[in-house]
């Protein structure tokens, strides 16, 4: 595991050094900034519960098109090849560049902390649900970053991998919303695979272990099998 | 040090590599030759554990590649086939991540780095973007991270492939001169470079070892000459029968032409016939125009095994 911040630093730069990355950037502070001016102006409260929700659906679209890049482009320019002839392991490799992008997010939601200046200057916010709130982003992305970049190591071509990103966000997402309506032993599993009830569950200010656990446990679950992807294509 | 078992790799129905043995000892310069598609990147991705191999085995400087890659990965600078690199990096920031990545302590990276530029001639280039270099320039990054954490062992897939005549002279040196601490296995498909450079080759043709032999041993032959063309004023009959008597003569073909006759000789290999047969000219009273052997070059060999097969 000694290798890891080398590859880290190499896919930080990477990622600041992309085009891609400053557009979503840009588009997801817009959209971010838009959004908590709309909802503070409708509801006059001093809480962050709303537009943690938009945010969630933010990284839900804007996770899989940086992480799309990882593992695809390494394929694509061949320079996979020199990675994996390097003395480092397969593990090392995915979590160097799972934690460059981890890094890369918590710089995204950096600031946004600038909203709960402004709230804390107007009004007077509950901190603790703004703080179970943000550890809940900080999981769920863990969790999203995890699949976007085992996406990225199933193919070459980014635009699949982004694609197929964003799709798979979504069915975990409604997944919640269709255990609702189901009856029967299943319902229970397919509610707890569902990511909206533990992030709500964050935002309304409770700090689980349950839903920490939830996207711990698939962060690692989708970690673990971008490694055997990897490790599987050396076997062609 | 490089040590190579009956390896075989088969990509689904393609057989690439079929039953290859051989070894490379230390400090010897090996040139691995074959046609396009013998296998010799393949046999190259499989000694530097960028994928295994589908039977047999191999190993580097004692380790195996397959159960102790890691180690073998360490011990072996690998210049792959088509040179891939990060394009957005910079020449010396991507050389100074391969170090980092390939454990040269924090206090030698910018040492070795340094060095690596010098000897690849990179030190004008060092702020360029990757992206932005010419071909053999990049050729010539991937030749300084092949180096940069000073490996026992070098395998080098078309090391001098686009790059200028200058550059290619350049890099024959560097190469001839890394022979002196390193072990290197390179292919190439230019011939003459392999004379140059190695100090032997083996030819690899539909994924078989065809040909090993080390230069010195084919140069040794070349003296003694397989080949014979001697042109004599003589009668062609007579020319073709004292010639064919000399010892260690095989075969004799004359091309009967008049008043001067040109044969061509074959000799068994090793046996040196020239003054035997001008001795056998003058006692007859036949003036010799020209007497001189047919060198067999690398290249003649490599022709005659490869294209044998196509046919
Ligand atoms: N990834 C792959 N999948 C399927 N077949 C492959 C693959 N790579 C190589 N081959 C096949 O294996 C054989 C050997 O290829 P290899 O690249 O080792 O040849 P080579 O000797 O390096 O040729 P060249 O001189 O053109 O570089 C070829 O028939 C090739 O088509
Ligand atoms: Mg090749």
């Amino acid at each position: 595991m000694r290798n890891i911040p080398a590859l880290t630093w190499r896919e930080i730069n990477a990622t600041f050094f992309s085009p891609l990355a400053y557009v979503v950037l840009t588009l997801y502070l817009f959209f971010s900034g838009f959004f908590f001016y709309l909802i503070l102006d409708a509801s006059r409260q001093a809480t962050m519960t709303g537009l943690m929700g938009i945010l969630t659906f933010l990284f839900l679209v804007s996770i899989p098109l940086l992480t799309m890049r990882l593992m695809s482009e390494e394929y694509r320019s061949g320079t996979i090849e020199s990675l994996m002839t390097a003395p480092i392991t397969d593990a090392e490799v995915i979590l160097g560049k799972y934690f460059g992008s981890m890094i890369f997010f918590i710089f995204m939601l950096l600031p946004t902390l600038l909203y709960v200046v402004i709230l804390k200057r107007f009004g007077n916010p509950d901190l603790g649900p703004i703080f179970a709130s943000y550890l809940g982003l900080l999981l769920m992305g863990a969790m999203f970053i995890a699949l976007g970049l085992f996406c990225s190591t199933l193919t070459r071509n980014q635009i699949v991998a982004g694609v197929l990103g964003i799709v798979s966000l979504l069915i975990i997402w409604v997944l919640g919303a269709v255990g609702e309506r189901m009856t029967g032993d299943f319902a229970p599993i397919v509610r707890y695979i569902g990511t909206q009830q533990h992030v709500q569950s964050f935002s309304s200010g409770r700090i689980a272990f349950r839903d920490a656990f939830y996207f711990l446990s698939f962060a690692a679950f989708w970690l673990f099998l971008s490694v055997r992807v990897l490790e599987s294509k050396r076997w062609r | 040090m490089i040590h190579v078992d009956q390896l075989t790799k088969q990509y689904g129905p393609t057989l690439a590599v079929d039953r290859i043995s051989f070894d490379v000892a230390r400090g010897e310069i090996v040139g691995f030759l074959g046609p396009n598609g013998a296998g010799k990147t393949t046999t190259m991705r499989i000694l530097t554990c960028y994928m295994p191999a589908t039977s047999g085995t191999a190993s580097i400087a004692g380790h195996d590649v397959f159960r102790d890659s890691l180690s073998v990965r360490r011990h072996v600078g690998y210049l792959p086939e088509g040179v891939p690199l990060y394009q957005e990096m910079r020449v010396e920031e991507y050389l100074r991540h391969r170090a980092w990545i390939k454990r040269v302590p924090a206090a030698d990276r910018a040492r070795r780095v340094e060095y690596v530029m010098e000897r690849c001639d990179l030190k004008a280039m060092r702020r360029r973007l990757i992206g932005s270099l010419s071909k053999g320039y990049r050729q010539r990054v991937g030749l300084a991270e092949a180096l940069v954490h000073d490996p026992p062992v070098l395998i080098l897939d078309e090391p001098t492939i686009g790059l200028d005549p200058n550059q290619i002279r350049h890099v024959r040196a560097l190469i001839r001169d890394l022979g002196n601490d390193h072990t290197i296995l390179l292919s190439t498909h230019i011939l003459p470079e392999v004379e140059m450079v190695c100090k032997r080759v083996i030819i690899i043709n539909g994924g078989r070892v065809v040909f090993q032999e080390s230069l010195d041993t084919i140069a040794a032959q070349r003296a003694g000459g397989t080949r014979l063309v001697v042109e004599l004023r003589a009668p062609a009959a007579n020319a073709v029968a004292v010639v064919k008597d000399v010892p260690g003569v095989l075969h004799v073909v004359a091309d009967n032409a008049q008043p001067v006759v040109r044969l061509d000789v074959e000799v068994k290999p090793g046996a040196d016939v020239r003054e035997e047969v001008f001795q056998r000219a003058v006692r007859n009273g036949w003036t010799l125009r020209e007497l001189r052997t047919e060198q067999p070059s690398l290249e003649d060999i490599f022709v005659r095994l490869t294209a044998k097969e196509e046919a």
